[in-house]
């Protein structure tokens, strides 16, 4: 087993979903901003640019309600980091809802050796994935509603 | 962001990373994870709080820092096998580094930042729990 990987090499990552987030449980306001966060983003950068979006200071932009922070893998501390930076930092008091769960993604494997008669190999990993609603709108209870 | 971020020389000073213990809940369905814990295990141990011996209807994943993704993965695993209802929260707490001195002409030091965490309420659902 251990002697098989080496004959392959990873060549190209499939992501079929890259700025779709989790699905919610809610209905979305339709100027809902979604942010996506990777591992190598600046938290700082981000929180300003949503600080910014959510107090616009020109009448003309559209008043947004509603962000979802979104990341998968390495990227999840940070999302969280940055939900959090922004509940610190806002006046407003958000309303929250966190949905994880799993992102799929497809990897190809080409074997390295070409002498060597080895099929193709695709891999799909789950990695697990983070979907941080902050709302202003207040959220309908859930677990209230199934009782 | 009005605060400069402070650069410490590492030989200068050692940090000590100290955690305020009396923050956390310490119920017995509590379950703390680590990047340390062998994760089969930490799976194991949460299956055995919801087993015939533990008998607990729901148990509570807490996890912070860098094992935000395993807390992420150990909880969806046990909504795996367990079918359970998940119920994700936020939080963050502050922690302390002490700076110690190496060199004798310098003041130690404290230095606080906040750390992420996450607390995921896995419930089983009614049905299971009746029957039991």
């Amino acid at each position: 087993m251990d002697a098989a990987i080496e004959q392959y090499a990873p060549t190209e990552t499939h992501n079929d979903t890259p700025t779709v987030s989790l699905s919610l449980p809610y209905s979305i306001h339709p100027s809902c901003l979604h942010m996506q966060v990777r591992s190598g983003s600046k938290a700082k950068n981000l929180v300003q640019f949503a600080i910014r979006k959510l107090a616009p200071s020109d009448q003309n932009s559209a008043h947004i309600e509603q962000i979802t922070w979104n990341a998968f893998g390495d990227g999840i501390s940070k999302a969280i980091a940055c939900a959090e930076m922004m509940k610190r930092r806002s006046t407003v008091d958000f309303y929250e809802y966190v949905q994880i769960g799993y992102k799929r993604i497809e990897q190809i494997w080409q074997p390295v050796n070409l002498d060597v008669e080895l099929d193709t190999l695709k891999v799909n990993k789950d990695i697990p994935a983070i979907c941080i609603l902050l709302s202003k709108i207040p959220l309908p209870n859930l677990t209230a509603g199934e009782n | 962001m009005s605060e400069e971020k402070f650069h410490r020389d590492p030989e200068e000073y050692a940090i000590f990373k100290r955690l305020n213990n009396k923050q956390f809940s310490k119920r017995l369905n509590d379950v703390y994870v680590t990047r340390k814990t062998n994760f089969k295990a930490q799976l194991e141990r949460c299956m055995k709080l919801i087993s015939s011996n533990g008998n607990y209807r729901e148990i509570t994943i807490h996890g912070m820092g860098s094992a935000l993704e395993r807390t992420i993965n150990l909880a969806l695993q046990f909504q795996v096998k367990t079918n359970c209802q998940l119920n994700t929260k936020i939080a963050s707490i502050e922690v302390t580094d002490h700076l110690m001195p190496l060199l004798d002409d310098l003041e130690p030091m404290n230095d606080t930042r906040w750390v992420s965490t996450i607390h995921i309420t896995c419930t089983l659902p009614a049905i299971l729990t009746e029957t039991k």
